[in-house]
C-alpha cells in the first residue's frame, strides 16, 4: 500500500471507528472490548508497517489539502519521534484495554468507556504524527477534551467532576498559549509546518518575537505535563478510573507536553532563555513533587507525584540542551511509560481488591497476592533506579549529564546535589511503596478480603515488568535502534556517541546512584518523625485554592455583566441612538463633504402654516404624553398633516395610504388605550431626562441637517426606467402602483407575508387571553354605558356598502389613477371596522369571515400564484402579462395580470385589519363573559 | 420648501427618540409612531421634492420620482404592521402581569 | 429548471406556509412542515453544488433587468448560508414536532416564514429587498419568540420588538441616504455608483455606517448586544436554536456591504471600528457565559461568540 496513505489511516482508522465499541455494547461488554481491542489492533499493525522505513532512517511525510488558504492542511508526518510514541501509545492502549475490562464493574457496558478512550487514543496519534502544528492544535485540543471526559466518567461522583473540571480548566488554559504560542511561531518562520518550521531554527531564535513565543509555548507544555506550577491538576484527575491514569497520566497525554518539547527542540533549544526556563521548572518540579510524593498516603497520589516528579526529570533533561541530555530524556519517555504504566495497573488490583488506596490500611498484601506483590516490587525498583531494570539505566544517564554541565562551571556542585536529592527521594517514595502495601503488617480494616486478581487482569503488569527488566538488562539488543531513530529525529542532527551499558565503570554518577539508595533507605527509616513534622505543617489544598480563584472570577464575571447590562429597555435603546450618533458623525466627518448648496425651491404660507401646527402636534404630544388620550389626538392631527405633506409633493398614493393607516392606527391605540391601565408613570429623575433630552436633540438635528444636505446634494436615479416602461411594461399609468406589484412585487409580497403574520400574531397571542377591562377611564370618569348609540349605528348601516362600493372603484382603477390594492383594502376594512364600533360585536361576529387564516392564505395564495403562473411560460417568477378590457360603468381599461396579484394584496389588507382589530375588541367581550360566569 | 420638510424631520425625530426613551409601553407606542413618520418623510425626500407632478404618466408632463414612493407605501403598511405587533404584545404583557414597563425582564 | 433554482428556497416555505395556514390541523401543518424543509435541504443543496463553479448566479425577478428590477444573487457563500440554514431548520422542526408545536397556536406557518425570511435575507441582491426580507424575519421571530407563552417571554418580546423596530427605522433612513445620494438600490450597482464622481461621499459614508449598525444590531455586537441573551434565553429551545443563525444574518450582511462598500469607501470602519469591537463582544460573551446560571442562558451568551469568526477572518486592529 501506498505509505502516504497508511500514515494517513493512521489516526484515521481510529478517529473513523471511535464509536464502534458503543455501537457494538449492545451486544455486550466482551463485543464492546473486543471493538476497541481491534481498532488499537488495526493502528499498532499499520504503525508497524510504515515501522521498517522509518529504522531506514527516512521521514514519511503525507498531505491533503484542507483549508489552503489559512495554512492549514491535514499534513501528517512520522519520524523516529512520532514511531516511538505511536508504539507507545498503541501498545500501551492495547494493554489497558484488556485491563479495563477487568476493573470496571461488570454493570458497566463499557461502550462508552471504550469509545472515549478511542477517541483520545485517535488525538493522540494525531498529536503525535502531525506535520502541521495547527493540526497539532486541534488535535491537542481533543486530547483535553477527552480527557476531561474520562476523568469525570463515573460523572456522579463530586470528586471526578471537580477533577476533571480542573483539569480542563488549566490543560484547555494552556492550549490557549499554545495556540498563541504556535500562531506566533508560524508567523515567524512564514508556515506552520514542521519541516519548514524545525529547520528555520536560526532565524526563530533571532527574532524579536522568540521569547513571546517560547513562553507561550512553553506554558502550553508546563500545563499539560503538569510542570511546576501548574501541577496540581494531576492528583486531581486521579479520581479517574484506574486505567484511564495508567493510560493517560503516565504514558500518553502527559508526556504529550514533553513531546512537544522534543519536537520543537530544534526550533526553539539552545538558547539561554530555553535553558533557564525549562530546566529550571524542570529541576523544581523534580524535587517538590519527589518530596510531596512521600508525604502521601492514597497510592494512586504517591503515584501521580511521582509522575509529576518523573515528567520534571524529562523536562530537566530537555532543558540542559546538549545532545546526550535530550537522549537521555528521550530514553526515560520510553522507561517511565513502562514501569509507571504498570504501576497504575498494580495500584489499580490493589484498589479493586481491597476496596481501598489508603496505605495506612492497606498493609501485608505480599502474602495475600504475591504475584502481583512481586511485578509491582520490580517495577517500583525500576522508578526508584535500581540497576538490571530500565529506570536505572535512564537515571545514570541523568546523572552523568549533570555532572560538569557547561553552563555550571563556577558552582558545578549544584546540579549533582539537586539530582542526588531527588534521586534519593525517588527511592524513598518507592520504598514506602513497596513496605507499606506488601509488608508492614497485617491490613486494618479493609472493607473486603483481597487476593489476587483475575489472570488476565495481570497480563497486562507481567508483559509491562517484563520489558522492565528486558530493557533493563539487554539495552542494546532492545531498545537500542528505537531510541536512536527516536533520538535523531528529536535532534535533527546526528547522533552523539553514547552507549547503553550496565556498567561504565566506577565513576561519579555510579556514585551518586548508591548514595541515592542509601540516603533514601535512611529518609525513609525517619518517616515517622518525618510525618509528624508534615502534619503539623500548614495545610496546602490547591483544589480549594482553585475553587475559592473560580468563584471568585465567576462573581467578578457576574458584577461585570451586571453592571454593564441592567436589563433595562432604555438603556439599550439609549446605548443604540449613542452609538449611532457616534459612529454616523465620525463617519460623516471622518473623510471629505461636498459643498453645500442651498435649496432652491420657495415654500409657501400653506407650508409654514403646516409646519407649525406639525411642530405643535408632535411637540405637544411628546410633552403631554401622560394625558394619553390627547396625545393620541395630537398623533393623529401629525399623521393627516404627513399625508397632507405627500399630497402636496406629487404623491397621491401616498397620501391616500397614510390616510388610512392613520385611522387604523388611532383605532388601535384608542383600543390598546382602553385596556392600559391609567396607573401614573414614574418621573424621570433630572439627569435621566437631560440624557434623554440630549440624545433627542442631536438625533432630531442630525436628522434636519442630513435631510437637508441630502436634498442639496447631485443625484441621478434609475427611476427614468420606471416612467419610461410603466405604460408599455407594466399596462398602467401609475408609475407607483406598477412599480408595486409589478416592477417590485417581490417587495410587495414580502410585505403582505409581514402582515399575514401579524394577523397569525394576533390569534396566537391573544388566543385565550383574557383582559379586564377597566370601568373608568383615567380621569375617573365612567366609560358610557351605551355602548353602541343608536344614530351611530343607523348612520353607519346604508354607510356599509357606499364605501364597499369605493374600495372596489379605487381598486380598479389603481393600476392607472392613485389608488390600488392597499388603499381599497384599507378602506374596505375601516368600513367594517366601524360596523363593528358602532354595531358591536354581536353584529359583527355575524359578517366578519371566521376563518382569517384560510382568507390570508388565499390571498397570498392569489399573489404567489399569478407569480408563479409566468413559471409555466419559462419566465421567472412574477413575470406579468397585460391586455385591454372594457366594462360597463368604468369603461375601457387595461387589464393586467399583476391585478390578480393586486387583489391577494386586497385579501390580505382587509383580513389582518379585521383580524387584529377585532381580535382586540374581542378581549373585552371574553373578560365580560369570564366575569359573569365567575358570578353565576 | 426643503428647509421646511427638513425641520419637520428633525422635530418629529426627536419627539419620536424622546417618547421611545419613556419607560411606559404606550409613549414608546406613540414615539415609534412619530420617529416612523419622520423616516417616511426622509425616504420619501431622498426622491427630491417636486410640486404638482404626481407619476401618472399623461402627455407632456413632468413627473416626481415614482421609486421612493413605492418604498415609503410599503415602508408604511409594514410599519403598520409592526405596531399593531407591538400594541398586541403590550396587551399581552398586560395581562400575564399586570404592568406595562418596558423591561425589568431580568434572567430569573 | 437550473435557471429557476434560485427562487425555490423561497417559494417551498411559502408554499407550506399557505398550506399550514389553509388547515389548522397539527398533524396535517406537522406533515407539510417537515416534508417542505426536507425539500429545502435537498434544493438548497443541490443550489450550492451549482454555486461551487465559483460563478454568479443571478436571477432577475418579473423579468425585470438588474438594478431596476430586483434580483436574487447566488454565490458560494449565499448558496452554503442556505444550506446551513435548511439543515438547521429541518432538525429545529423535528425537535418542535415532538410537542413545542403544540404550546400554542400557528407555530409551523410562523416557522416556515422565519425561515423564508431568512433565505430570502442571504439570497436578495437588493437592498431594499432585503429590509423586506429582514422584516419578515423580525417579525417571524417576535411571534416564535412568544410561543409557548409566559411572561418571560412576552417582557423579553417587547423589548426584542422595540429595538428592532428602531432598527428598523435606521435601516429605512440608510435605505434613503443611499438612494439620495446614490440613485439605486441594487448592490452590485450601488457599488459602480460609488465609482462615479460626484455623489456626496459624507452622505454615503454616513449611510453605510448607519447600515453597518443595523446589521451589528441583530448579530448582537458590543455595546448593541445586551439584548441577545435575554431574548435568546427566554426563547423555547427550538426557537432559540433556529435564532443561532439569526445573528448570522447580520454577519453575511456585514460581509455583501464590506465586499462592495466598504472597503472602497472607508475600510478604517472596518478594521478599526468593527474588529475592536467584535473582540470586545467575545470578551463579553465569554464573561457572560461564565456568569449565567441556567444553562440556555449560559448557550445564549455562547452565540454572541460567533463573532469570534469576524476576528478571525480580518487583520489584527491598528490600534
Amino acid at each position: 500500500m501506498n505509505s502516504n496513505l497508511l500514515l494517513l489511516a493512521i489516526p484515521g482508522t481510529a478517529l473513523a471507528a471511535f464509536l464502534l465499541p458503543l455501537l457494538l455494547q449492545r451486544f455486550g461488554r466482551v463485543a464492546a472490548t473486543l471493538a476497541a481491542a481491534a481498532v488499537i489492533a488495526t493502528c499498532l499493525a499499520l504503525v508497524l508497517q510504515l515501522a521498517p522505513t522509518i529504522f531506514a532512517g527516512e521521514t514519511q511525510l503525507a498531505r491533503l489539502p484542507w483549508l489552503p488558504a489559512y495554512g492549514l492542511d491535514l499534513s501528517l508526518r512520522m519520524d523516529g519521534l512520532g514511531l516511538l510514541f505511536s508504539l507507545l501509545i498503541c501498545g500501551i492502549g492495547l494493554l489497558v484495554v484488556l485491563y479495563a475490562f477487568y476493573y470496571l464493574p461488570g454493570s458497566d457496558r463499557m461502550g462508552r468507556f471504550y469509545s472515549i478512550l478511542l477517541l483520545f487514543m485517535a488525538a493522540m496519534l494525531g498529536v503525535v504524527l502531525s506535520e502541521n502544528l495547527l493540526l497539532l492544535l486541534v488535535f491537542w485540543e481533543i486530547t483535553s477534551l477527552s480527557s476531561f471526559l474520562l476523568v469525570a466518567y463515573s460523572h456522579d461522583k463530586y470528586e471526578s467532576r471537580i477533577g476533571a473540571r480542573m483539569a480542563l480548566a488549566v490543560t484547555g488554559g494552556g492550549g490557549l498559549a499554545l495556540l498563541a504560542g504556535i500562531l506566533l511561531l508560524g508567523h515567524i518562520a512564514g508556515s506552520y509546518e514542521l519541516s519548514v518550521i524545525l529547520a528555520a531554527g536560526d532565524q526563530i531564535r533571532a527574532h524579536a518575537l522568540y521569547a513571546p513565543t517560547l513562553i507561550l509555548i512553553l506554558l502550553g507544555v508546563f500545563t499539560k505535563s503538569a510542570q511546576f506550577p501548574f501541577h496540581f491538576w494531576l492528583p486531581n484527575a486521579m479520581s479517574a478510573p484506574t486505567p484511564v491514569s495508567a493510560y493517560l497520566h503516565s504514558a500518553t497525554m502527559v508526556k504529550a507536553g514533553v513531546f512537544l518539547l522534543a519536537r520543537l527542540y530544534p526550533a526553539l533549544g539552545g538558547t539561554d532563555l530555553w535553558f533557564w526556563l525549562v530546566s529550571g521548572t524542570g529541576a523544581v518540579t523534580l524535587v517538590y513533587s519527589a518530596a510531596t510524593a512521600l508525604f502521601r498516603h492514597d497510592i494512586k497520589g504517591l503515584l501521580a507525584y511521582s509522575t509529576i516528579s518523573h515528567l520534571g526529570l524529562i523536562t530537566l533533561l530537555f532543558g540542559l540542551d546538549t545532545p546526550l541530555s535530550i537522549v537521555a530524556g528521550v530514553f526515560h519517555i520510553i522507561n517511565h511509560a513502562i514501569f509507571k504504566a504498570s504501576l497504575f495497573m498494580a495500584a489499580g488490583v490493589i484498589d479493586h481488591e481491597c476496596g481501598t488506596r489508603d496505605m495506612r490500611r492497606v498493609n501485608g498484601m505480599f502474602k495475600r497476592m504475591p504475584i502481583t506483590a512481586s511485578l509491582a516490587i520490580i517495577a517500583a525498583s525500576s522508578m526508584a533506579g535500581v540497576p538490571l531494570l530500565n529506570g536505572f539505566l535512564s537515571k545514570e544517564m541523568f546523572f552523568a549529564e549533570t555532572v560538569a554541565h557547561p553552563q555550571f562551571e563556577a558552582i558545578d556542585w549544584l546540579l549533582p546535589l539537586v539530582a542526588t536529592i531527588a534521586g534519593m527521594l525517588a527511592v524513598a517514595y518507592s520504598l514506602r511503596f513497596v513496605h507499606d502495601v506488601f509488608f508492614n503488617g497485617e491490613p486494618i480494616n479493609l472493607p473486603r478480603e483481597p487476593h489476587e486478581p483475575p489472570r488476565w487482569m495481570r497480563a497486562p503488569i507481567e508483559l509491562l515488568v517484563l520489558l522492565c527488566l528486558l530493557v533493563g538488562v539487554f539495552p542494546e539488543w532492545t531498545v537500542a535502534p528505537l531510541l536512536d531513530v527516536a533520538a535523531a529525529a528529536t535532534l535533527q542532527t546526528p547522533l552523539p556517541a553514547f552507549e547503553l551499558a550496565l556498567w561504565h565503570g566506577f565513576n561519579r554518577p555510579l556514585m551518586m546512584s548508591l548514595l541515592a539508595l542509601v540516603g533514601g533507605i535512611f529518609i525513609y527509616a525517619l518517616r515517622c518523625p518525618l510525618f509528624a513534622w508534615q502534619a503539623q505543617l500548614p495545610p496546602v489544598r490547591p483544589r480549594t485554592a482553585f475553587e475559592r480563584i473560580y468563584r471568585l472570577f465567576v462573581a467578578a464575571a457576574r458584577r461585570v455583566v451586571a453592571a454593564l447590562d441592567n436589563g433595562s429597555l432604555q438603556r439599550y435603546n439609549a446605548l443604540l441612538f449613542s452609538f449611532i450618533l457616534v459612529l454616523g458623525g465620525w463617519a460623516f466627518f471622518s473623510g471629505p463633504a461636498a459643498t453645500l448648496r442651498l435649496p432652491v425651491q420657495p415654500a409657501g404660507e400653506a407650508a409654514y402654516i403646516a409646519l407649525f401646527a406639525l411642530v405643535l402636534g408632535s411637540m405637544g404630544g411628546t410633552l403631554l404624553y401622560r394625558k394619553r388620550l390627547l396625545a393620541v389626538i395630537l398623533v393623529g392631527v401629525v399623521g393627516l398633516i404627513v399625508a397632507l405633506i405627500f399630497v402636496r409633493l406629487s404623491a397621491p398614493d401616498l397620501a391616500l395610504t397614510q390616510l388610512a393607516v392613520e385611522t387604523g392606527t388611532i383605532i388601535l391605540m384608542l383600543l390598546v388605550l382602553y385596556y392600559l391601565p391609567a396607573r401614573e408613570a414614574p418621573r424621570s429623575s433630572a439627569s435621566r431626562l437631560a440624557r434623554d433630552l440630549l440624545l433627542a436633540i442631536f438625533a432630531g438635528g442630525g436628522m434636519m441637517l442630513i435631510t437637508l444636505q441630502m436634498l442639496a446634494a447631485p443625484l441621478e436615479t434609475i427611476s427614468g426606467f420606471y416612467l419610461r416602461e410603466s405604460v408599455p411594461g407594466g399596462g398602467g399609468t401609475n408609475v407607483v402602483n406598477v412599480i408595486l406589484v409589478d416592477f417590485r412585487g417581490f417587495d410587495t409580497l414580502g410585505e403582505i407575508t409581514v402582515l399575514a403574520m401579524v394577523a397569525l400574531a394576533s390569534h396566537a397571542l391573544l388566543d385565550r387571553l383574557i383582559l379586564t377591562a377597566p370601568r373608568r377611564d383615567s380621569d375617573g370618569r365612567p366609560w358610557s354605558s351605551e355602548a353602541h348609540p343608536l344614530f351611530l349605528s343607523m348612520l353607519m348601516r346604508p354607510l356599509l356598502p357606499l364605501t364597499l362600493t369605493v374600495s372596489v372603484y379605487i381598486f380598479l382603477r389603481g393600476h392607472n389613477l392613485p389608488g390600488g390594492g392597499f388603499v381599497a383594502g384599507l378602506i374596505t376594512s375601516v368600513a367594517l371596522v366601524v360596523q363593528y364600533l358602532a354595531n358591536g360585536n354581536a353584529f359583527a361576529q355575524r359578517r366578519i369571515p371566521s376563518n382569517s387564516a384560510g382568507l390570508l392564505s388565499l390571498g397570498l395564495l392569489l399573489a404567489v400564484g399569478v407569480g408563479m403562473a409566468s413559471g409555466l411560460f419559462g419566465r421567472p417568477f412574477l413575470t406579468t402579462a397585460h391586455g385591454h378590457v372594457s366594462l360597463p360603468l368604468i369603461g375601457e381599461f387595461e387589464l393586467a395580470s399583476a391585478m390578480i396579484f393586486d387583489l391577494g394584496v386586497y385579501v390580505v389588507v382587509v383580513t389582518v385589519v379585521v383580524t387584529v382589530l377585532s381580535g382586540l375588541g374581542r378581549l373585552s367581550e371574553r373578560a365580560h363573559r369570564h366575569n359573569q360566569e365567575a358570578v353565576s | 420648501m426643503e428647509v421646511v420638510l427638513s425641520i419637520a424631520i428633525g422635530v418629529l425625530t426627536a419627539c419620536g427618540v424622546f417618547l421611545i426613551l419613556r419607560s411606559r409601553t404606550f409613549p414608546a407606542l406613540l414615539g415609534l409612531t412619530l420617529l416612523s413618520y419622520a423616516v417616511n418623510l426622509f425616504l420619501f425626500a431622498s426622491g427630491r421634492l417636486r410640486i404638482d407632478a404626481p407619476p401618472l404618466i399623461r402627455a407632456g408632463a413632468s413627473y416626481a420620482d415614482p421609486l421612493p414612493q413605492a418604498l415609503v407605501l410599503t415602508a408604511i403598511v409594514i410599519g403598520f404592521g409592526m405596531t399593531a405587533y407591538l400594541a398586541i404584545l403590550a396587551l399581552r404583557a398586560l395581562a400575564e402581569s399586570g404592568a406595562d414597563h418596558v423591561d425589568a425582564h431580568k434572567d430569573p | 429548471m437550473n435557471a429557476h433554482a434560485p427562487i425555490l428556497p423561497i417559494l417551498i416555505p411559502m408554499a407550506a406556509a399557505l398550506l399550514q395556514m389553509a388547515s389548522g390541523r397539527v398533524s396535517f401543518q406537522r406533515a407539510v412542515g417537515l416534508l417542505a424543509s426536507a425539500l429545502l435541504v435537498f434544493v438548497t443543496g443541490w443550489l450550492t453544488l451549482l454555486a461551487d463553479d465559483g460563478l454568479l448566479r443571478v436571477y432577475a425577478l418579473g423579468d425585470w433587468p438588474a438594478p431596476f428590477g430586483i434580483v436574487l444573487v447566488v454565490d458560494r457563500l449565499a448558496a452554503a448560508m442556505t444550506l446551513l440554514t435548511a439543515i438547521l431548520g429541518f432538525l429545529v422542526l423535528l425537535y418542535a414536532s415532538a410537542g413545542f408545536d403544540e404550546t400554542g397556536i400557528h407555530f409551523h406557518p410562523l416557522f416556515q416564514f422565519q425561515l423564508l425570511g431568512l433565505l430570502g435575507a442571504f439570497l436578495t441582491g437588493d437592498l431594499f429587498n432585503l429590509f423586506v426580507f429582514f422584516e419578515i424575519m423580525l417579525l417571524a421571530s417576535y411571534v416564535l419568540l412568544a410561543h409557548g407563552g409566559g411572561l418571560a417571554r412576552t417582557r423579553a418580546g417587547i423589548s426584542y420588538v422595540v429595538l428592532n423596530l428602531v432598527g428598523s427605522a435606521l435601516f429605512l433612513i440608510a435605505l434613503g441616504l443611499i438612494y439620495g445620494t446614490l440613485g439605486t438600490l441594487n448592490l452590485a450597482d450601488v457599488a459602480r455608483a460609488l465609482t462615479v464622481p460626484g455623489h456626496d461621499h459624507a452622505l454615503a459614508r454616513l449611510a453605510f455606517a448607519l447600515l453597518i449598525t443595523v446589521f451589528a444590531l441583530k448579530a448582537g455586537l458590543l455595546p448593541l448586544s445586551f439584548w441577545l441573551p435575554h431574548t435568546y434565553g427566554a426563547a423555547g429551545a427550538p426557537v432559540a436554536a433556529l435564532f443561532a443563525i439569526m445573528t448570522k444574518v447580520g454577519i453575511v450582511a456585514i460581509l455583501r456591504v464590506q465586499a462592495i462598500a466598504l472597503e472602497p469607501v472607508m475600510p478604517d470602519l472596518l478594521d478599526n471600528w468593527l474588529t475592536t469591537l467584535a473582540l470586545a463582544t467575545v470578551a463579553f460573551a465569554a464573561l457572560g457565559a461564565l456568569a449565567a446560571t441556567r444553562l440556555q442562558a449560559l448557550v445564549a451568551w455562547l452565540v454572541l461568540l460567533s463573532w469570534r469568526g469576524w476576528s478571525c477572518c480580518r487583520p489584527a486592529p491598528c490600534w
